[in-house]
């Protein structure tokens, strides 16, 4: 998917007012989505989840100039937004790596994984490495249960892992992240 | 584009067509595609069944991607359904295996004797109750 | 109740060993003391004249005429086999399967699974030639609202998601509430660690789910549904996406279903990862868009819920039920099951097993039936130690209890739940604290925080279980675990609050010797707790390669070349490295 993201990024966190953040035009694609979705109830949600789609994150930005097209306090927006684990305030790695912790993937081993991966790419949980291309979270159960212990890289599930296939599939992503 | 059902009877008449059509040739080939059959690689399985039913012009296989069919320790599974053989469910297949089975169950009729599941349960749909 | 066996018949192969039976049955006063059915297609490849045998699970093969007389005598009467025992199905004997160790279909009833690996879910013409829709069209056609809700009560069915409550009962409160306004919601936020249930039926037959809501609206006088699914299952979203598109276009969801006067949209939203929305107040406060917290109930959502209007919450496998009572009738239903516990249940069956995999079961099989035969026994054949069910709400159940008939009360009876199904079978290398505090962990994750007993109590649970699991626990920490448990379970707002202590507590009760051990002893027996375990070579086995020594991050192990290494306890930090590394099992945990 490509998307024009115009005067968002030329912004930083810092110089960012409300009254700047009404002035960002937002994506296409995001605009025609709020607007379909505006005078529907109980929309928040399902607009931050295309606002998470589309930058992988909810800029804090996006967040503001949401509050103000749907006409709801920022506060709120920010108490849906930290309630739910999957929305993210930080940018995440172009490779999101997520451990499965499920019962079946722990019992087998998962927490070795984690460990594992830990080591490997000298983050923790919740972090992304330098050069931008990783960040490491759990997960709850990707429903692979069968195939337990599992990771998921970006959409992508390796099932039946031990520790020793890791740098293997992390290189693969290495060389195809550097190319 | 589908047309929409004027009244109840009309989707009973459309099922009844349905039926009607299949032709007792068509071999099936199921392929389990839920989340943890393409995991394991049912999605490079079905694009091999693919890619040789096209390039052997076998015109009455269907290859079908269905939902899970709950053997997730054999995934991926693929089940061949054809006239004059019984439905046999294969598990463990890779893309080696898909063309032992497309070479040797499909077109040379005969069942291969490995990695061969169990599927003793019964349809609901192919039953009825007598009083 | 029904307590009649149901005899099927296998009819494509079998001449007329239908009527043959039949017949006989009537001849003797019998026929009524038995359900039979006809059967047209069997997974049994190969064998002629097939009979199964319900409730008792038995299939007899190749059967001839003559042998009619000894059958009903034997398995009919008076329930006993020894002449036909020679005939009686068994993997060992298949001639195509023997070699090859599953038997997973053997013990499994397909009635919410009945499409799931059959048809291609993203093809509604699929669905429909297996019968789809046809119930939703018999009960526009000839159906009041009364009508269905009276065919549910008849098959028993009951909530899907945990509870257990009777669907009928749920429905009719709904409908009868007097609004312009009702809703529908399909909970699909299945969280449970180990439970993927939901998200099979969902993948494998997205429209049994649809035609069961739509049926829902129809009956309650609703017109607007909502499928409440994880964000995390794209795929399931993706097919769903794609099914209500075709039923629309067909004219199976929008205005005028089938030409009549009844209109019923459904509509997608997503979960954002967080497992209290399974709890249907908290569900319906995220679909408002909000902060996904419970309220107290009453009102029940049946009274007040999506929007103040009265809402009907079930879960998807009840809603894939709906389609196959109304179409084959509740009686037939209720003939599958177990007492008050009506039908087939799914369950994920995962963990230290050899078949992992989704199965669905008839009501009142026994665990052990499920996890021997079905899941084809435990990994490596270790030994069993004790199978969990309901996720974090649910509890354990040790061996002596395998025997148990699966259903809503003996399972709750046992100090766990039927919960979604999640099954997770655990072996000796399962340390029951460990498991215990990885369940509490995470309904401390997961606690939303508005209630007291639930934040606080989980907390402090949680800190008394890692206090044991290091090694500092002392006796009176045992009853604090149970009293805190209990004023959680009688004090939390939701079930969440309330469920939470259940694998604490049900731990507590079957291996209280266990945590007896970590405390008296500091000694973890399955060597999972890693403060307790103590790394030792065992001199008779160790050759002295120098592997372990080489590997060990904190060089604690010493020795000479081909002599027996000794690790240094003082330097060790357990990280287990040489107990993994060691080809010749020298490297002992105690």
């Amino acid at each position: 998917m490509t998307h024009e993201k115009p005067h968002l990024d030329n912004v930083a966190d810092k110089e960012i007012t409300f009254y700047k953040a009404q002035e960002i035009p937002l994506p296409k694609e995001l605009e025609d989505f709020i607007a379909e979705w505006k005078n529907k109830p109980g929309n928040l949600i399902m607009i931050l989840h295309k606002v998470q789609e589309i930058y992988g994150y909810i800029p804090r930005k996006v967040a503001m100039k949401i509050s103000k097209l749907l006409n709801e306090p920022l506060a709120k927006i920010y108490g849906v937004i930290t309630f739910y684990h999957l929305f993210k305030l930080n940018k995440p790695g172009r490779y999101k790596i997520s451990v499965c912790m499920g019962t079946a993937c722990y019992l087998k081993g998962g927490n070795d994984l984690l460990m594992e991966l830990e080591n490997l790419l000298g983050i923790g949980v919740g972090g992304t490495t330098e050069d931008g291309l990783f960040s490491l979270q759990t997960v709850r159960c990707v429903g692979c249960c069968g195939l337990a212990p599992v990771i998921m890289i970006n959409n992508d599930v390796y099932g039946n892992l031990t520790k020793e296939k890791l740098p293997e599939i992390l290189g693969k992503y290495k060389q195809e992240g550097e190319e | 584009m589908a047309k929409k059902f004027k009244n109840p009877d009309e989707l009973f008449k459309f099922a009844d067509e349905l039926t009607k059509k299949d032709s007792d040739d068509i071999i099936e080939l199921r392929i389990g595609m839920g989340t943890c059959g393409i995991a394991a690689g049912a999605d490079k399985v079905y694009e091999v069944f693919q890619k040789e039913v096209e390039k052997r012009g076998l015109k009455n296989v269907v290859v079908k991607k269905v939902g899970c069919l709950g053997l997730c320790f054999s995934e991926p599974n693929v089940e061949v359904v054809m006239k004059d053989l019984p439905n046999v469910l294969y598990g463990y297949v890779d893309e080696k295996f898909a063309i032992r089975i497309l070479e040797e169950h499909v077109e040379g009729k005969k069942v291969l004797h490995e990695n061969i599941l169990d599927k003793p349960y019964q349809d609901i749909y192919e039953e009825e109750e007598v009083k | 109740m029904d307590n009649r066996k149901i005899i099927f018949i296998g009819c494509q192969k079998a001449g007329n060993l239908y009527d043959l039976i039949n017949k006989k049955l009537v001849d003797e006063n019998l026929r009524q003391k038995v359900h039979l059915r006809k059967f047209y297609t069997f997974g049994l490849y190969t064998y002629k004249n097939i009979i199964k045998v319900w409730p008792d699970n038995i299939i007899i093969t190749n059967i001839t005429e003559d042998e009619i007389d000894t059958f009903i005598e034997e398995v009919i009467k008076n329930g006993k086999i020894t002449k036909l025992k020679d005939k009686i199905y068994k993997k060992e004997t298949h001639p195509l399967i023997k070699n090859t160790k599953v038997e997973f279909y053997h013990k499994q009833f397909r009635v919410v699974l009945r499409n799931s690996g059959v048809i291609n879910p993203e093809d509604i013409n699929e669905y429909i030639k297996r019968n789809g829709y046809k119930a939703l069209a018999k009960i526009l056609k000839e159906y009041t609202p009364d009508q269905v809700i009276e065919e549910l009560k008849k098959s028993g069915l009951r909530g899907r998601g945990g509870g257990g409550f009777p669907t009928w009962m749920k429905w009719n409160c709904t409908k009868n509430v007097e609004s312009d306004i009702k809703y529908v919601i399909c909970n699909a936020d299945e969280g449970d660690p180990g439970a993927y249930m939901d998200r099979s039926i969902l993948e494998g037959d997205p429209h049994s789910v649809l035609e069961g809501m739509i049926i829902a609206g129809y009956t309650i006088g609703a017109k607007q549904g909502f499928i409440y699914v994880r964000a995390e299952y794209p795929l399931a979203i993706e097919r769903l996406e794609k099914a209500i598109k075709q039923a629309r276009e067909y004219g199976l969801l929008g205005e005028n279903i089938l030409g009549t006067d009844f209109s019923f949209d459904i509509e997608l939203r997503l979960g954002a990862g967080a497992f209290v929305c399974g709890e249907e107040t908290a569900l319906i406060a995220s679909i408002e868009g909000k902060r996904g917290m419970p309220r107290p109930r009453p009102p029940y959502p049946s009274i007040k819920g999506l929007w103040d209007k009265p809402t009907l919450i079930n879960n998807v496998e009840t809603f894939a039920n709906v389609p196959v009572i109304l179409y084959k009738g509740g009686d037939w239903y209720s003939q599958i099951g177990y007492e008050n516990s009506k039908g087939t249940k799914v369950f994920a069956l995962t963990g230290k097993i050899k078949n992992s995999g989704l199965v669905e079961v008839p009501m009142g099989l026994t665990l052990r039936e499920i996890i021997f035969d079905v899941g084809g026994g435990l990994t490596g054949n270790r030994k069993f130690k004790a199978v969990q069910t309901g996720g974090p709400s649910g509890g354990v159940i040790p061996e002596e209890y395998l025997d148990t008939p699966i259903a809503y009360e003996t399972l709750q009876n046992l100090g766990s739940i039927m919960g979604s199904g999640g099954m997770i079978v655990m072996d000796n290398e399962d340390c029951m604290i460990d498991v215990a505090k990885f369940y509490l962990q995470f309904a401390v994750d997961e606690s939303c925080g508005k209630c007291s007993p639930c934040r606080i109590g989980g907390t402090q649970m949680l800190s008394i279980l890692n206090k044991i699991s290091i090694g500092h626990g002392e006796m009176e920490d045992i009853d604090k675990l149970i009293s805190i448990g209990k004023a959680m379970q009688k004090a939390s707002l939701c079930g969440l609050g309330q469920t939470a202590p259940n694998p604490v507590l049900s731990t507590l009760k079957y291996f209280r010797d266990e945590y007896e051990e970590h405390i008296k002893d500091k000694r973890c027996r399955a060597g999972k707790c890693r403060e307790l375990v103590k790394y030792a070579i065992d001199p008779t086995k160790c050759i002295g390669c120098t592997l372990c020594a080489i590997r060990c991050p904190v060089n604690a192990i010493s020795g000479e070349r081909k002599k027996p290494h000794v690790i240094d306890q003082s330097i060790c930090i357990k990280c287990g490295e040489c107990y993994n590394v060691c080809k010749f099992g020298a490297v002992i945990k105690e």
